[in-house]
């Protein structure tokens, strides 16, 4: 299908971007990489009268960034930068990780890390991950500025606490203890789909051997948004790595996610393949800590 | 898929009944909803809905299956469907008032949404998510509602709030997250445009069949 009119803008500064959106606010849409919100054009979900393409802006939106608040994101930076930057691999190992389970390689050469964390799509592996790596967003309106904790960030299904008026043209991943470990584990029909289930995992070992010093944990797929598990991280954290701990995180996993539905998948499965996930991703995390 | 929210008010369960009576005010309880007119017993509406960059213009009408004084209950069907084609939705509301204190009224609403097309491609979860968020936000101004009508009925009421019995003591709150409502005037105008061409061509078809 074709999408429905719509007028394009491509602004060259940052500056005339957000005057744009403030003028057309919530009839705008920001264009970066556009592989979530083309496809939503052309099945006409989404019809914006006016469409604002960054394409034009120059470079410091297409940064990758190591500063002080840790690894810095621009608007424009594409998924297959980030794999090839060899500072983000460094910085955020779990981060370059988890884009390898996104898509395909077309899609990531022209998709955006702040595209995906726009879309908000429940299913997506980057709000899980920056959910435990507690990211932070930048938006900026013609306004003023804001930062927004991940926490804070992702409201819903497709819901962000970015207002109609802002533009995400920063995410910033902060810096992490070297001895720390992230895994993030999901099943999916096809590789490269949008995953039934998916756990993502951020762990660092205490001193004794079975004791854990940090936990953050995710799930994807399985609720209407992202959610961190915190009475599973506490009893990690209070249990260690210890077959009474794992029982007790997975059954507080099972708590606290809701999933659905569909032709592909039971909330049964969906359910069962969770635990299983985070026992497949706890497993890999600790013996991968244990073996450093 | 069924859906069920409930809330207790501060007032008799004869004047939170006495709400229903104004449906227009029902209505503006419902974030991103207009009231447009009145056909028999069909009340019409519109309803705004955008969620992230999903938007969806729903446009139908809402009618009482039942109106029982006696029990307390009321029954309200709503269809409507998406000026776009993306969707269409109905649902079956269920309201029941039941008195907890001399004062105080609890209120039961049960929705029974169902929706086909595009949007209901999203799954039930999604949709059970955002209608579930939409019914919370419309509980919540009924509440109000339901607050500014008993304090207006209520005797010797001298509150400024209290002395607007209509809909305007009403507070429609924002929903952010839902960006509701301020598009209407926009997506309106643009429907007005759209209806122009047919209109103009009905019309010469009409002077020309009728003259010539």
């Amino acid at each position: 299908m074709k999408p429905a009119p719509f007028i394009y803008h491509a602004p060259a500064t940052l500056a005339e971007c957000l005057q744009l959106l403030a003028q057309h606010n919530d009839e705008a849409a920001v264009l970066a990489g556009g592989q979530s919100l083309l496809p939503l054009m052309r099945f006409r979900l989404a019809q914006p009268a006016h469409l604002i393409a960054i394409r034009n802006i120059a470079d410091d939106l297409r940064s990758i960034r190591n500063t002080d608040d840790g690894l810095a994101i621009g608007a424009g930076v594409t998924y297959i930068a980030v794999q090839r930057s060899a500072e983000a691999r460094a910085a955020c190992p779990g981060l370059v990780n988890a884009i390898e389970l996104v898509a395909h390689p077309a899609v990531r050469t022209r998709g955006t890390i702040c595209g995906n964390l726009c879309q908000a799509d429940p299913a997506s592996e980057l709000p899980a991950i920056a959910l435990i790596m507690e990211a932070r967003f930048k938006l900026r309106s013609a306004s003023g500025e804001r930062v927004v904790a991940a926490k804070d960030y992702f409201l819903g299904p497709y819901m962000t606490a970015r207002k109609s008026d802002e533009m995400l043209t920063e995410v910033v991943f902060p810096r992490r203890p070297s001895e720390e470990k992230v895994v993030i584990k999901e099943i999916t029909r096809l590789r490269g789909g949008f995953p039934l289930a998916g756990v993502a995992l951020a762990l660092m070992r205490g001193k004794g051997s079975t004791s854990l010093s940090s936990v953050a944990l995710a799930c994807f797929g399985v609720n209407a948004k992202q959610i961190r598990v915190p009475e599973a991280e506490a009893a990690l954290v209070s249990h260690g790595y210890t077959a009474a701990g794992i029982a007790a995180a997975a059954d507080a996993i099972d708590r606290a996610i809701h999933p659905h539905a569909d032709p592909f998948a039971s909330v049964e499965y969906r359910r069962s393949a969770t635990r299983t996930l985070f026992q497949r991703a706890i497993k890999e995390a600790h013996e991968e800590v244990s073996a450093q | 898929m069924i859906l069920n929210n409930e809330f207790v008010v501060e007032a008799p369960v004869e004047r939170a009944w006495a709400l229903l009576d104004e449906v227009e005010s029902v209505i503006s309880c419902m974030p991103g909803a207009t009231y447009i007119g009145r056909e028999g017993g069909d009340y019409k509406v519109s309803i705004k809905v955008k969620v992230g960059a999903i938007s969806a213009n729903f446009q139908g009408m809402v009618q009482f299956l039942e109106k029982n004084e006696a029990a307390r209950t009321a029954k309200i069907r709503g269809t409507g469907k998406d000026l776009g084609g993306k969707a269409s939705a109905s649902a079956t509301i269920n309201v029941k008032f039941e008195p907890v204190t001399a004062a105080r009224t609890k209120v039961l609403v049960e929705t029974d949404l169902a929706m086909t097309g595009r949007l209901a491609q999203f799954g039930g979860g999604v949709i059970a998510d955002i209608a579930s968020r939409l019914i919370e936000q419309f509980t919540q101004n009924l509440h109000a509602a339901v607050l500014a009508q008993a304090a207006s009925s209520a005797p010797g009421a001298a509150a400024p709030i209290a002395a607007t019995p209509d809909s305007s003591g009403i507070t429609q709150q924002e929903v952010p997250e839902l960006n509701l409502g301020p598009v209407i005037a926009a997506s309106a105008l643009r429907a007005v445009k759209r209806a122009a061409v047919p209109v103009l061509f009905f019309l010469m078809g009409w002077i020309f069949g009728r003259f010539f």
